[in-house]
């Protein structure tokens, strides 16, 4: 520790530390503007000096290191006249416009002004002509003269995003930021964000609003399991969603978005919204009132459970919806129909991660902090666009690679962001990473990889593991997934140098019909050296929605009880039906897939939806779409018209997170607040309110007041939820911790061959790609205009020889068949695309993929297989 | 005391056959003084459509808070009011809103003569601010 005088005061300072960490961490005022704590120094505002005795000129506070015995003075008059000077030559052309610039009353420059007392140009402007270019994205407008050159834009853009669109053009006086790598952009907004002045406005809203006109209130994003926290800014008279913004302090994201958060909330106040209760009269929806529909929903389910009994009835719930919101739901359906017929939408798309972790680790979810990635110096991404889905993850990844060097090996058949930054890449067949895995292992047992001390004290199943891996030989690895011998070695030799080794892994892995075994194999891996203890890498399984965490944790599942205890578990069992007074089901029910093969059979006759659309998600949709006139009675309950509601008997009008209170877990396992900024739309209710009604009608009272009471009893209940309740979390997110831990348990893995592969009639795999514009299945962002602008079109991308031997163009329209069934789309050829493997985006509609998935699941974790898929191509 | 009791009776006098001084209003109205605070005016611009750029200083700096600005963007990128209510009866005619304003789109009219019965019809919009412009050419 050095000790250092500031103003008089002497403080004590780390020797890596600049004067300005120093002063800031000791509140000690320093003026800056180009200064941000997560960018590189950038130096060039000169507001920051000081005056350091023993050096003659004045010294750059934020980029000069502290030393043993420093003495600095922050207000010299030497020091405040050359603030003052800089300030000035920055004012000289920037036009005074501040009633009409978007910044105005949140601008640095404004503040700096008033601070300095600077009241009129002392100098007088000369006229600059700026090119009219647009911007890298439609969503950010340019103002070349406000502009006061501080280069945040730049930097962010490069250090924390990767993305390195802009540039300064030109030299001297007529330069400029210029968006030179306009193809590069994501429209995150970073840029935007960092921008001190009013240089950069959002483009999205046509209404605007001023800091002390707009009511800002902090919460949770709904859009992908990294959980930022954003600030919704609404006009309070009109009850309009007008800007997002973001604090620099708040969050894992700590200021930064991706394009979704930040520019995709317009879909709240989109006319589509539904308004009011619909039921369908003489096959066409009638508004109805509350009263009406509730009544209804209570009487044919009544019906339903005697005519057919209670299992015949069926709920899915929403891993988008709030915690509290699935906990209700589940508590309806058990205790009140009486079933346990319930599943969420992270079956889809995570069911294989929980089921995985929970075998090889205990506990279901990621093994540490989001944040504790930037400590590793080896990161393993296996099947996961970490850019594209989760960004605030990815530059989480980066500051890993720029605070610690960490080397990067993507596992992946297609070509993502994360390529550029790899230092190796394998390109596995689909569905066959088992083997490699495995193979890898192998390799790293042979050569002495593993920690014997863990393996022995906290481990079990290591020798079966062990001598289960004899096929897995090098050869294998190529036979079976194309993988050289030579880059499974590569890949040994960076992991075994490495002391702190990262997996990553994303739906890749995970949206398989060996799903789960996949992510056990993975796990292999990370106990071999113990990265899922508290020193170690950690294993991070990306969710892809915002509250699947929860979802999973609240119970809303067919097979467990609310905190990962069974139904079928007699003492788990009785705990709850103490708690809720009233007996439940012991046997576990159908899960998501199921339920809608079980509609089929005629064994399932009432469906209860909570924001999902089953039509859009599930795989097999022509047999799915002809069966469902079997069911007798159909409740949807979403935000918008879902295609599934089409075929329901009654449609409530739920609310989107913005006019809800309530919390989200995100996938590093941290409960978050969600705040109510807007009233709901319409006569739409808060869901945990309509399901407390619902079940009040049907005979089981539950009269909660507000979503505070639903979460003590949720801490109540769920071990490791105790201790949660919103005044805690007022304080900031808590990640809830693994409790009695047991020990690990390594997994033998059995190699199976995907389900299909590529034959004679049907050449091509056929792999869904998600754009990250579409949050799940675009139901929200196809109506969020800013999102809208910068979709790209569905396409289906092939190598280019694919498309020479298919007989079709780039750009041309083409049939995509599989033996399930066919689309329609356009072909893009690319060279980024393996020979062989096509790519399709997925779940977005009118087009559905879906047509052409193939039913299987993950017998253990009952998620569908939807990365493999065979076709080919046709023009048409 | 005769004196002085003459003395005042020739000043009653005096004033008895000089002209009246009281102004009869409504029929006689004395014209207000150049800086006069009255009733707020829009100015219009060549589009005959208000200046206003909706900043929102005016609301800011209005000591009895009479001013609600609510701002939009045309489709040219022109910010213009989407709201904007002036409540002529909460105001206290301090004139401060015509010295914010960077544009010069609102002023203080020369107009004092309204009455009405409710309060409704005193909250001003655009519209209403628009249409004193004709009560201070």
């Amino acid at each position: 520790m050095l000790r250092v005088t500031i103003d008089g005061k002497e403080f004590s300072a780390k020797p890596d530390q600049t004067i300005l960490e120093v002063a800031r961490e000791n509140d000690i005022y320093i003026p800056t503007m180009c200064y941000h704590a997560r960018l590189s120094l950038l130096k060039s505002c000169r507001f920051c000096l000081v005056d350091v005795e023993g050096a003659e000129m004045p010294m750059a506070s934020c980029a000069t290191p502290v030393l043993e015995g420093m003495v600095v003075h922050t207000r010299t008059d030497r020091v405040d006249r050359m603030r003052l000077e800089a300030l000035k030559f920055l004012l000289v052309n920037h036009p005074v416009e501040c009633p009409v610039c978007d910044a105005g009353g949140e601008c640095q420059l404004q503040d700096r002004t008033y601070e300095f007392g600077i009241d009129h140009n002392e100098y007088p402007p000369e006229k600059r002509e700026f090119p009219r270019i647009p911007y890298g994205t439609p969503l950010i407008r340019q103002w070349f003269d406000r502009c006061v050159m501080c280069l945040r834009c730049i930097q962010a853009c490069v250090d924390i995003i990767g993305a390195d669109v802009l540039e300064v053009a030109e030299h001297g006086f007529p330069s400029y930021v210029k968006a030179a790598q306009k193809e590069n952009c994501i429209h995150c907004g970073e840029c935007l964000h960092m921008c001190p002045v009013g240089a950069l406005t959002e483009d999205l809203s046509l209404i605007k609003g001023r800091t002390w006109q707009l009511k800002r209130i902090q919460t949770t994003c709904t859009f992908c399991g990294c959980g930022c926290q954003l600030e919704l800014n609404s006009l309070v008279r009109k009850n309009l969603l007008v800007k997002v913004t973001t604090k620099g302090e708040a969050g894992i994201n700590q200021g930064s978005l991706c394009v979704k958060g930040r520019f995709g909330y317009d879909f709240v106040n989109h006319p589509d919204r539904l308004r009011r209760p619909l039921m369908k009269k003489s096959g066409v929806f009638v508004e109805v009132p509350w009263e009406e529909s509730l009544d209804l929903i209570a009487t044919k389910l009544q019906e339903v459970k005697e005519k057919y009994g209670a299992q015949s009835i069926g709920g899915i719930s929403s891993s988008r919806g709030t915690n509290e919101e699935n906990y209700i739901f589940q508590k309806w359906m058990r205790a009140c129909v009486g079933t346990n017929n319930i599943d969420n939408g992270a079956r889809l798309s995570s069911a294989s991660s929980f089921y995985g972790m929970i075998a090889s680790t205990g506990w279901p979810g990621m093994t540490h902090a989001m944040e504790d990635i930037v400590r590793t110096d080896l990161i393993l991404i296996v099947g996961a666009d970490v850019y594209d889905d989760n960004l605030v993850f990815s530059n989480k990844m980066r500051e890993a690679m720029r605070k610690n060097n960490a080397k990067i090996i993507l596992v992946d058949p297609r070509k993502t962001q994360w390529e550029n930054w790899a230092n190796l890449w394998l390109r596995p067949l689909p569905g066959t990473d088992i083997a490699w895995i495995n193979g890898l292992v192998r390799i790293l047992i042979e050569k002495g990889t593993y920690s014997k001390e863990f393996i022995g004290s906290k481990t079990e199943g290591f020798e079966t593991m062990q001598s289960s891996l004899g096929r897995f030989s090098p050869e294998f690895v190529k036979e079976t997934t194309g993988i050289s011998p030579a880059d499974l070695e590569a890949v040994a030799d960076l992991y075994m140098g490495a002391k702190k080794r990262a997996i990553v892994f994303g739906s890749g892995v995970t949206q398989h019909a060996n799903g789960t075994e996949t992510v056990k194999a993975l796990c292999n891996l990370a106990l071999l050296t113990g990265e899922t203890e508290k020193g170690g890498g950690g294993v991070y399984p990306l969710l892809s929605q915002n509250n699947a965490q929860g979802a999973w944790d609240m119970g809303a599942l067919s097979e467990f009880l609310p905190g990962y205890d069974r139904v079928n578990d007699e003492k788990a069992c009785k705990r709850f039906e103490e708690a809720w007074e009233r007996k439940i089901p012991g046997k576990p029910g159908f899960t998501y897939v199921e339920m809608f093969d079980k509609i089929l059979e005629g064994k399932i006759k009432a469906l209860y939806i909570f924001g999902e659309d089953p039509l859009i998600t599930l795989p097999n949709l022509e047999r799915l779409k002809n069966g469902l006139h079997q069911l007798e009675f159909l409740v949807v309950q979403d935000i918008f018209m879902s295609h599934i509601g089409d075929y329901a008997q009654v449609v409530l009008p739920g609310v989107s997170f913005t006019e809800k209170d309530g919390t989200f877990t995100s996938m590093e396992r941290r409960v978050q607040r969600v705040r109510k900024v807007i009233s709901p739309v319409g006569d739409s209710r808060p869901d945990w309110k309509i399901f407390c009604d619902l079940s009040t009608k049907m005979g089981y009272p539950m009269r909660y007041q507000n979503p505070t009471e639903i979460m003590e009893e949720i801490a109540s209940l769920v071990p490791f939820y105790a201790g949660i309740t919103y005044a805690n979390l007022e304080k900031g997110g808590i990640q809830w911790p693994f409790v009695n831990g047991g020990k690990r348990r390594f997994s033998p893995i059995e190699y199976r061959e995907p389900l299909e592969r590529p034959d004679e009639e049907y050449p091509l795999w056929i792999l869904p790609r998600g754009f990250h514009y579409n949050y799940g299945i675009g139901t929200t962002d196809k109506r969020a205009k800013g999102l809208a602008k910068v979709f790209l079109e569905t396409a289906l991308e092939m190598n280019p020889e694919d498309a020479q031997k298919a007989g079709v163009n780039d750009l041309d329209r083409v049939k995509v068949i599989s033996p399930r069934g066919e689309v329609e789309t356009i072909c893009r050829t690319s060279e980024a695309l393996p020979k062989g493997m096509a790519y399709l985006a997925t779940q977005f509609f009118p087009i559905s993929i879906n047509n052409l998935l193939i039913s299987g699941q993950d017998p253990i974790s009952r998620s569908p297989e939807y990365k493999v898929c065979i076709g080919r191509v046709e023009r048409w | 005391m005769i004196i002085p009791l003459l003395q005042g009776l020739r000043l009653t006098l005096n004033r008895f056959f000089s002209k009246a001084i009281t102004i009869q209003y409504p029929e006689e109205k004395l014209p207000p003084a150049k800086r006069w605070r009255g009733i707020e005016y829009f100015e219009k611009d060549e589009r005959g459509q208000t200046k206003c750029v909706a900043c929102g200083l005016c609301m800011i700096v209005c000591p009895s808070q009479c001013i609600y600005v609510e701002t939009a963007e045309d489709e040219e990128g022109r910010r213009y009011p989407l709201t904007y209510e002036l409540d002529a009866a909460r105001c206290i005619y301090c004139g401060y809103c015509e010295e914010a304003c960077p544009v010069n789109a609102i002023y203080m009219g020369k107009t004092y003569e309204w009455v009405e019965d409710k309060r409704k019809p005193l909250l001003m919009d655009t519209k209403k601010l628009l249409e004193q412009k004709i009560f201070n050419p």
